[in-house]
């Protein structure tokens, strides 16, 4: 089962480091469809538990990484993290007290809306702008999202720096990677203090992360990432429809 | 500097991608790796090597804090607010789970 685990890891580091999208919307859905073939079903809180842990990978790996580039605004990350933070923990509480088949839903969405912008493509502004006032409360909202669904955030913290900052894409990019280990550290903290978060199941999608986001920048050149974006995308498709059907279909899954 | 807007805390200024030390991430990455990776032949050391994961930035965050007291109290004091902010929520956590 670890093995399986930590191969649930690697694809979530590889694709996040190839389509800048791996983290929660991979770990989520693939621990709660494999894990149960080993006799070790989990429900989607502690799926979205362990994920918080892979977010930390993920925001540790690209940190490492954009850092030599120079790419990091650490003052803004700093100054927007306690947004996120707020928001995690209300994401991390509702997270915890709202039905499952609720979460799944918001999940499902939320990976159509991925794999929306993958095929479409993100809007994006490449040059430095004044910042709009909504900036603290859609950095709040992506906590929300991140803490709610174990996701890293980039899916909606991006846009918002880099459209309502005025951060161009790269910085954006690379801030948020650097804000969403400290708001995943916040999540972690919520989610295992009501004890759903399983540490031998985090460690080995932690280390599947690392070691798949390091593979992933060497990948990343040898690998069609267009071709990867549609396969991507209809994989995130048919992963919505299975939740909605798991929690709207099936009966006594929730 | 100036002309930016004082009443927006986000405001990028022109040094602000400095200051996080450059070692820092690197070397935790590497000792995430070798503790996760005892974690799965020593299950019981998974705590620790999560914790050592959740470590990482609250260290980072904790060195600019110190290191840029004097240099760019900003940027310092950004660090403090969002060390701040994990340590209400460590404090709390029992009470929201």
């Amino acid at each position: 089962m670890i093995l399986a685990v930590l191969a649930i890891g690697l694809l979530a580091g590889v694709l996040g480091a190839i389509l800048g999208l791996g983290g929660g919307v991979v770990v989520v859905p693939a621990l709660e469809f494999v894990l149960p073939y080993f006799g070790h079903p989990v429900t989607i809180t502690q799926a979205v538990a362990v994920s918080q842990i892979g977010v930390l990978a993920v925001g540790l790996a690209g940190t490492a990484g954009y850092l030599r580039q120079g790419l990091i605004r650490a003052r803004t990350g700093y100054l927007l993290s306690p947004y996120t933070i707020l928001g995690g923990v209300v994401g991390s509480w509702l997270g915890l007290r709202l039905p499952a088949k609720v979460v799944a839903t918001v999940f499902a969405v939320l990976l159509l809306y991925s794999a929306y912008n993958l095929l479409r493509g993100l809007k994006r502004v490449e040059v430095e702008r004044e910042p709009s006032r909504l900036v603290p409360p859609a950095m709040t909202f992506s906590g929300i999202m991140s803490g709610l669904l174990g996701i890293g955030g980039g899916t909606v913290q991006v846009p918002v720096m880099n459209l309502l900052g005025g951060i161009p894409i790269r910085q954006a990019i690379a801030t948020s990677t650097f804000i969403m280990g400290l708001t995943a550290v916040a999540n972690a903290l919520v989610y295992s203090a009501s004890g759903q978060l399983d540490y031998v199941i985090a460690a080995a999608v932690a280390l599947g992360v690392l070691v798949g986001a390091r593979s992933g920048t060497v990948l990343a050149a040898r690998i069609s990432a267009q071709n990867l974006k549609l396969f991507f995308s209809l994989l995130l498709i048919f992963t919505a429809l299975q939740l909605l059907y798991k929690y709207w279909v099936t009966t006594g899954a929730i | 500097m100036t002309d930016k807007p004082k009443n927006i805390p986000f405001t990028p200024g022109t040094s602000e991608t400095a200051g996080l030390p450059s070692w820092l991430f690197p070397a935790g990455f590497w000792v995430a790796v070798v503790a996760l990776a005892l974690a799965l032949l020593v299950p019981r050391l998974a705590l620790w090597a999560v914790g050592w994961v959740m470590l990482v930035p609250v260290l980072a965050a904790l060195w600019v804090a110190l290191a840029a007291l004097k240099t760019d109290r900003r940027l310092s004091v950004a660090a403090l607010v969002a060390l701040a902010g994990l340590a209400v929520v460590f404090f709390v956590k029992g009470l929201l789970a």
